[in-house]
């Protein structure tokens, strides 16, 4: 358990200083950030009807959920696939239940913890605010962690089941990014239902005595904070856990051992014929090199689609909208920032920081600045192609605000890069997954300039020129500073020149 | 002083490295164009890390290092436009086809698109690689990825063409292959500098053979010549000098 703990935790960082600097300022403005959406939440009984209150609570535990599902699936798959420990574990005098229980108390560990550092802020500024029952956030993220967790597992577990291990490792994938996205097109379907449908709907799930409500709504009771229903949510779900650990450990152990016969996934066999394609020009050989590794490697086509396909029910939202509704834009704008930053940090680091054959570039005759610019040319291109399409459909509806949230995800893309620009560290691109655990202060200070640049475009959608102005200085502020306090303090080794461990500080320009 | 109208291939002069100790000690070290030259040497004798400066993957602590008359400390990029480095682990890319990933090393050195086409085809075909040029490298052996390396370190036709155990994992027939190409170029005029502990591949392959320890050269010359400076009278094969050699100095 220590073993899998460290390996999902184990967060690579230099200077003591710098990451708690790092982490006071990601604390400080997550929970600015949740003060904003607890002021915001707070007004809502006010708006709603009363008897939706506890539908749309329930409604928000189902998108939690799901998100948990999909990232619990993720990591189940990649626990298939895990090299070493596992066969070194269960070659040990252990019953194989007990190996998969504790493998998956580390997975549903690994899974719960990230959902409840960006939603405990929102617990401590409710209780802030005099409104304790926000700290029912805590157990019923745990309690949607064990369930969550249970359900990944016998997911992954019944994919390498039915179509077998080989499949599983795109396929499960492929289940999380459309379990992740799920719900977001089910709000889509009710947004295009017809007034009358939507309110027969409305009118099926209102509650008007929560009380008597029985287990359905009980996730949306217990985030509302009524007591008994968080004992019963957390009860339920240790219970759903239980049996999925008792259940399942043999089949793991069986799973396990056919997934580690199989090799990588891709295509070996002989293909198609293609039209050559060389040309005596290296930065373009560099782009096209970093796009084809982006589109092909489904360990990284996936985070990275599971991002994308959440821009698309977002789009498609916009779509949908009247012209001047401010709220819904408003709402989607920083959205985009938040993901044009998060898929740009990804790309970026994917292209600058995961370079796979280090010492072929470093020993070709191109200059280290080409190589770099490049690289961030390849990075930035296909960013853009990916937030470009959803600021254009909202361009239709509503083009100042088009204008803020494309030059917000136009700076959080920068940033993103400029921070990837950045990262010493030389990492495997097959580390994706883990790029938190293997760039943990660079991941953080990304999200930390993105979050300020979504609260700068949400400020100057709503027409808040100063406070857009001020959020849109702190983010540049912070931006610099990390970039400052994160510069190697050696002469900068040009990443791509030395392998690992080879020479502390390499010439760059040799 | 009047230049020579052929500088050598290689001229190491007073060259030194130092990780805490010294890796390359004050080396001197010339290979002439053509040459076909083994560089010997225990574990941590400093093989690597002098073909890695050659290679541009380091910088000397101090020293000069010259490949065809181009100082490579000073011109960087000019060096490298000759050289080829080929290290034990290949550098390639899982998601790449042989061909993308000849079509990207050629873009690197600029190879002019007439010639990368043909030299690709042919080295694709030398080392039956032509049935799997466009299937991934990601499901290759490590023989076939190191013979893919191969190509890409050969396709833009380097003067110089460093490897670093380029034998190391392969089966006899992958093994022989490579040898062949490697022989072929040297013949072809190309300079072949190759680090082995396969010594009976030193021994068959190398015009010249250089043993050094702790980042000195110990011994230099033909197998002839390396023959007659050995004094323990231990029959004559590489194997047995290397071992004398290195040894005695040890002692």
């Amino acid at each position: 358990m220590r073993l899998w703990l460290r390996r999902a935790f184990d967060v690579r960082v230099r200077g003591r200083r710098l990451v708690m600097a790092v982490l006071i300022l990601a604390v400080v403005t997550l929970h600015l950030l949740a003060y904003g959406t607890v002021a915001i939440v707070s007004r809502v009984p006010q708006t709603v009807p009363a008897e939706l209150i506890l539908p749309l609570m329930s409604g928000a535990v189902g998108v939690l959920f799901t998100l948990i599902v999909a990232q619990a699936l993720s990591g189940a798959v990649r626990a298939f696939f895990e090299a070493g420990t596992l066969d070194l574990v269960f070659s040990a005098p252990v019953p194989p239940q007990r190996i998969f229980a504790v493998r998956a108390l580390a997975l549903a560990v690994a899974t719960t913890a990230p959902f409840c550092i960006f939603l405990a802020p929102l617990a401590h500024m409710g209780l802030l605010r005099g409104q304790p029952a926000w700290l029912a956030i805590y157990p019923v993220t745990v309690a949607l962690g064990l369930a969550g967790t249970a359900v990944g597992l016998v997911l992954a577990l019944g994919l390498v089941r039915l179509i077998g291990p080989r499949l599983t490792r795109t396929a499960g994938q492929a289940l999380a990014v459309l379990i992740g996205t799920g719900l977001g097109f089910a709000v889509h379907a009710f947004n295009k239902l017809p007034i009358d449908r939507k309110l027969t709907l409305l009118d099926e799930v209102s509650v008007t005595d929560p009380a008597s409500t029985g287990l359905a709504w009980l996730p949306g009771r217990a985030l509302l904070g009524d007591l008994d229903a968080v004992i019963m949510l957390l009860l339920l779900g240790a219970a759903i856990f239980a049996l999925m650990a008792q259940a399942c450990g043999a089949v793991f152990a069986r799973s396990r051992a056919a997934a580690a016969g199989v090799a990588a996934p891709g295509r070996t066999g002989p293909a198609q014929e293609r039209p050559l394609r060389f040309r005596a020009d290296g930065p373009a050989a560099l782009r096209r090199k970093e796009w084809l590794l982006l589109v092909r490697d489904p360990w990284i086509l996936m985070p990275v689609l599971q991002r994308a396909f959440a821009l698309i029910p977002v789009g498609l939202a916009l779509a949908g909208l009247e012209g001047g509704d401010n709220l819904a834009t408003s709402i989607i704008a920083p959205m985009l920032v938040v993901f044009a930053g998060k898929l740009a940090g990804g790309i970026a680091w994917l292209t600058l920081a995961a370079e796979e054959a280090p010492e072929l570039i470093a020993t070709a005759p191109v200059p280290a600045g080409t190589v770099s610019r490049a690289k961030v040319e390849a990075a930035l291109t296909a960013s853009v192609l990916l937030f470009g399409l959803p600021v254009l459909l909202m361009a239709l509806r509503d083009p100042a605000a088009a204008v803020w949230t494309g030059l917000g995800c136009t700076f959080a893309t920068v940033a993103a890069t400029l921070l990837a620009l950045a990262e010493p560290s030389r990492i495997r691109r097959r580390d994706f997954g883990d790029r938190f655990r293997n760039s943990g202060v660079f991941a953080l200070a990304e999200l930390v300039v993105t979050l300020s640049l979504a609260g700068a475009v949400w400020l100057a959608v709503g027409g808040a020129w100063i406070g857009a102005l001020a959020a849109t200085v702190l983010a540049a502020g912070l931006l610099a500073a990390f970039l400052i306090g994160l510069a190697p303090r050696d002469p900068a080794p040009q990443r791509t020149a030395a392998p690992a461990g080879a020479d502390p500080a390499p010439n760059p320009s040799l | 002083m009047t230049a020579l109208p052929f500088p050598p291939a290689l001229q190491l002069t007073a060259l030194r490295k130092s990780f805490g100790r010294p890796a390359v000690d004050g080396l001197d070290l010339t290979v002439q164009p053509g040459e076909f030259y083994a560089l010997l040497g225990p574990n941590g004798a400093g093989k690597t890390t002098t073909l890695r400066m050659v290679a541009g993957l380091m910088r000397p602590d101090s020293g000069t290092i010259r490949i065809y008359g181009i100082d490579a400390v000073a011109d960087p990029l000019a060096a490298k436009s000759i050289v080829a480095w080929l290290p034990d682990e290949p550098m390639l890319y899982d998601k790449l086809t042989p061909l993308e990933y000849l079509e990207f090393v050629s873009g690197l050195w600029s190879v002019p698109r007439p010639d990368a086409e043909r030299r690709a085809c042919e080295l694709l075909q030398a080392l039956e690689l032509w049935a799997q040029r466009d299937s991934r490298c990601e499901g290759f052996s490590r023989g076939m990825r190191q013979k893919v390396a191969l190509a890409g370190a050969l396709i833009h036709d380097p003067k110089l063409l460093i490897l670093d155990e380029p034998l190391t994992g392969l089966d006899a027939a992958i093994a022989r292959q490579v040898q062949d190409l490697l022989a072929a170029r040297a013949a072809a005029g190309a300079t072949v500098i190759l680090t082995t502990h396969i010594l009976e591949v030193a021994e068959r392959l190398s015009s010249r053979i250089g043993i050094i320890r702790g980042g000195r050269l110990l011994a230099e010359g033909t197998m002839d010549e390396l023959r007659h400076r050995t004094t323990s009278g231990s029959g004559g094969t590489l194997e047995a000098i290397f071992l004398d050699l290195v040894t005695g100095e040890a002692a």
